[in-house]
């Protein structure tokens, strides 16, 4: 078994290799950065429109946040971050699996697990640049500022919470090894993300099962542990010391069951020859 | 190339298309379940802002009308998507799995095999369609069918104008790769709140409302959502009947001009610079 040194030295390496091809497509950044401003503009502006003078206090009745804008960007920003991080796994798995190299890394000495952690490293890295350069875009667009002390605390939410996230897209990668092409259950996940974290309304004007479903999603728990942070709108347990405990208990509990679900579905795959299979 | 040959061509590529679609089931499936999602993460978002919020947009009478509004326009927006998302995404993979360039060093017409990629998502987005359609009647109040003739005919000049739409972002596939796909993603989002298509485009605010009447997509949105609605007072809410067929026979026209004449130059250069392979 090769020491840590050289474990940090595979992850950082692959880490680095993603942030390189990063940068070659500059555009896919940009984008993924304004579309939180876009996806936040949207509902904000229509339904002002819709529902008249009174909008801003129902806003305030119906969510308890006092600015609709920040409130709405912040989901915006957090929806990006979960679906990117879904994406980014699923489709690099399926990448490597087109173009014929997800065989050849079974074959390289480097245990498995640490090129994908190196995944992982990347993606966290992307999604906290995109989380800063949402905010700040979206802040200026929408005339807020969210850029203060409570925001350092809100990225170290984020950055807790990542764990239960990448354990959260190791379970969708192993999704992604049985059924293929995910494309389309990508864009369905990333609406469906939008619903359980409460993108855009507080979790309890969905239906009592949904409600239970977003209670065991874990990036609800940071997403509105966030506006809680930022906003004041309340945790959901009523102390920040209870919010904090469940973001803590999936953050241990989604990596196993995502290490887990991912192991199966690759034991199945090796043994029926599908590795190359695509 | 003669047309008989042509016409084999096409059959040959839609048969390919279908049966490797076919090969993941789910990801077919997950295209039509899609919908469930996106309505109802919309409407709760608006609800927000409704006096009583979710319980009370669904108990007012604008709420019920909304709905009816919306679904004309989440059709457009379905197929608008999904042609704008789906064409680049398979010359990417096409790119990515390397078989792009062998496609062509084949005698098999390029114009062809873009308007068999454009078929999959136009009959995925057909059946997604007539389930959101069946969904709205069902929770709600079932959708007004009224001018249909002029709504079939505004519906077909969209789609015309959408495969142009989809031939220009292949074009931009080829020009700036994975870049292009994250733009696709953008443009949809850009393209559903600057068109108006779930709200009436009155509900714009009006620096929005002087972008969507720049955009000949809108006039399409309206067209078809109005003759759908049987022109209800007020609609069609941009320009008067024959100014909009006039504005979307013109899209129809010049658009997939416009894309392929796109699409073929982008080709051209990427060929003549030996990027075809690359991603």
């Amino acid at each position: 078994m090769p020491s840590a040194r050289a474990a940090l030295g595979v992850i950082f390496a692959v880490a680095r290799a993603h942030l390189t091809t990063m940068r070659r497509y500059p555009g896919y950044l940009a984008v993924d950065a304004v579309l939180p401003v876009i996806v936040t503009l949207a509902p904000l502006l229509i339904g002002q429109a819709l529902a008249g003078p009174g909008a801003l206090r129902n806003f305030t009745a119906n969510t308890g946040a006092l600015d609709p804008r920040a409130y709405m960007l912040l989901g915006a920003s957090q929806l990006i971050i979960v679906s990117g991080a879904l994406w980014n796994l699923g489709a690099w798995m399926r990448r490597e699996l087109q173009t014929g190299t997800l065989e050849a890394l079974y074959l390289c000495p480097a245990p498995r697990w640490w090129i994908l952690a190196g995944v992982c490293l990347y993606g966290l890295c992307r999604d906290l640049l995109v989380f800063l350069l949402a905010i700040a875009i979206g802040g200026l667009v929408l005339g807020i500022d969210l850029l203060d002390a409570r925001l350092a605390f809100a990225i170290l939410l984020v950055a807790s919470g990542s764990l239960s996230l990448y354990g959260l897209s190791l379970a969708y990668a192993a999704l992604v090894l049985r059924l293929k092409d995910v494309t389309a259950l990508t864009q369905l996940a990333q609406y469906a993300v939008g619903l359980l974290l409460g993108a855009f309304f507080p979790i309890h004007v969905l239906p009592t099962a949904l409600q239970w479903l977003a209670r065991a999603f874990p990036p609800m728990w940071i997403t509105q542990g966030m506006r809680a942070i930022m906003l004041d709108v309340g945790w959901q347990l009523g102390a920040w010391y209870r919010d904090l405990a469940v973001v803590a208990a999936f953050s241990l509990a989604t990596p196993v069951l995502g290490f887990l679900a991912f192991r199966r579905a690759e034991s199945e795959m090796r043994r029926r020859g599908g590795v190359g299979g695509y | 190339m003669p047309r008989a040959a042509q016409l084999v061509a096409l059959r040959a590529m839609l048969h390919k298309n279908v049966r490797v679609a076919l090969r993941y089931r789910v990801n077919v499936a997950t295209r039509v379940l899609r919908l469930l999602v996106i309505l109802p993460l919309f409407f709760l978002a608006i609800a927000m802002f409704w006096d009583g919020g979710v319980h009370g947009l669904l108990a007012s009478e604008t709420g019920q009308r909304l709905a009816g509004i919306s679904i004309y326009g989440f059709v457009i927006y379905q197929f608008t998507a999904d042609s704008l998302w789906m064409v680049g995404h398979y010359i990417r993979q096409e790119q990515i799995e390397g078989t792009f360039e062998s496609l062509h060093l084949s005698p098999a017409n390029r114009t062809i095999y873009l308007l068999a990629r454009f078929v999959e998502p136009l009959v995925l987005s057909g059946i997604n369609s007539l389930v959101a359609i069946t969904l709205v009647g069902i929770a709600f109040v079932p959708p007004p069918i009224g001018d249909l003739a002029i709504a079939l005919l505004a519906f077909a000049c969209t789609l015309s104008g959408i495969f142009g739409l989809a031939c220009a972002f292949a074009a931009l596939t080829l020009l700036i790769h994975e870049s292009a796909q994250a733009i696709a993603s953008l443009a949809q989002f850009i393209l559903l709140v600057l068109c108006s298509m779930l709200v009436p485009f009155h509900s714009l605010p009006p620096i929005l409302r002087s972008i969507s009447e720049l955009i000949p997509l809108s006039y399409c949105v309206d067209l078809f959502r109005s003759s759908m609605m049987s022109y209800p007072a007020g609609y069609p809410e941009l320009a008067p009947i024959h100014t909009e067929l006039a504005i979307v026979a013109l899209w129809a026209l010049a658009m997939p001009a416009l894309g392929l004449l796109a699409y073929h130059r982008a080709e051209r250069h990427a060929r003549s610079h030996g990027l075809l392979a690359r991603y």
